[in-house]
């Protein structure tokens, strides 16, 4: 009898000691897993980009790569931003072409934000293929401390 | 001694960190002519030093780290911190020692000069 409960135990543990690994496993898969970017896809939500609030602006940041600063227009009118360009990934002369992925000659991408933003004071700057938009937001939506008298 | 521990753990954490960034697969242009192999990859946000590339064996493995802030913040995100990597079979006769890379705006632009041997040579025909 004391056998039989050691094997069972054993046997328990084994089973243990597996669905540990397995869940490692899982966590290891949705980890390396691309969660929004995948490696083909930029076709409706391309250039890909992230919004931030921080209280008295909103920063966006895009990824355009290759793309210059001439290359870029930002139009902004109240709370709606439109985004366009285009890029020469021309093939340079008298070379023959193996591959071309990186072709995406226009894109425009508008979207309304979710505050209104003082437009006038709005910068903008691209470092290493990011584009870095400032749009601080219009006095009225700012959020106020109120004093008590 | 210890300095050679601080830079196993240097490496340690290296790894560490890279194996948690996102894989991404870069896209690439790549051209020929007589001269060389001429490899354009997309790398948006990535450092001129997180980017490693190797010619080993007729592989050439391209890795770019691309390290951001986490920002709590953020309200629509669409991109972060991940790592590019493509790995590609190159022919025989490039010259490995001349080959060249630069970073331009987030574009990474490979030259893969052939060597002489393979280079096309027109044969003059001598009078017999």
């Amino acid at each position: 009898m004391p056998t039989q409960l050691l094997d069972l135990q054993r046997m328990l543990s084994s089973m243990e000691a597996l669905r540990e690994r397995m869940n490692a496993l899982n966590g290891e898969f949705y980890a390396t897993t691309p969660r929004y970017e995948s490696a083909w896809g930029f076709a409706d939500n391309w250039p890909k980009m992230n919004l931030l609030d921080t209280g008295d602006q909103i920063e966006i940041q895009v990824e355009l790569p290759g793309f210059a600063k001439e290359d870029i227009h930002i139009k902004v009118q109240g709370n709606y931003l439109e985004l366009s360009g285009s890029r020469k990934t021309a093939c340079p002369n008298g070379y023959t072409v193996h591959r071309q992925e990186r072709e995406n000659p226009t894109f425009t991408r508008s979207m309304t934000l979710p505050i209104e933003v003082d437009s006038g004071k709005a910068t903008a700057s691209i470092k290493e293929g990011i584009l870095h938009l400032i749009l601080p937001k219009s006095i009225a939506t700012r959020p106020q401390q109120i004093t008590i008298r | 001694m210890t300095e050679e521990n601080t830079a196993v753990k240097a490496e340690k954490a290296n790894l560490v960190k890279s194996q948690k960034l996102r894989a991404l697969t870069p896209s690439v242009d790549i051209y020929e002519n007589s001269e060389e192999i001429l490899l354009f990859a997309d790398l948006p946000g990535v450092k001129k030093d997180d980017i490693t590339i190797d010619l080993d064996n007729g592989q050439l493995t391209v890795v770019g780290n691309r390290y951001m802030d986490q920002e709590k913040d953020m309200q629509l995100e669409e991109f972060g911190s991940a790592q590019f990597r493509r790995v590609f079979s190159v022919p025989q006769g490039i010259d490995q020692t001349k080959v060249d890379a630069e970073l331009n705006d987030g574009v990474l632009k490979l030259h893969l000069p052939k060597s002489e041997s393979v280079k096309p040579r027109r044969i003059e025909v001598r009078q017999g």
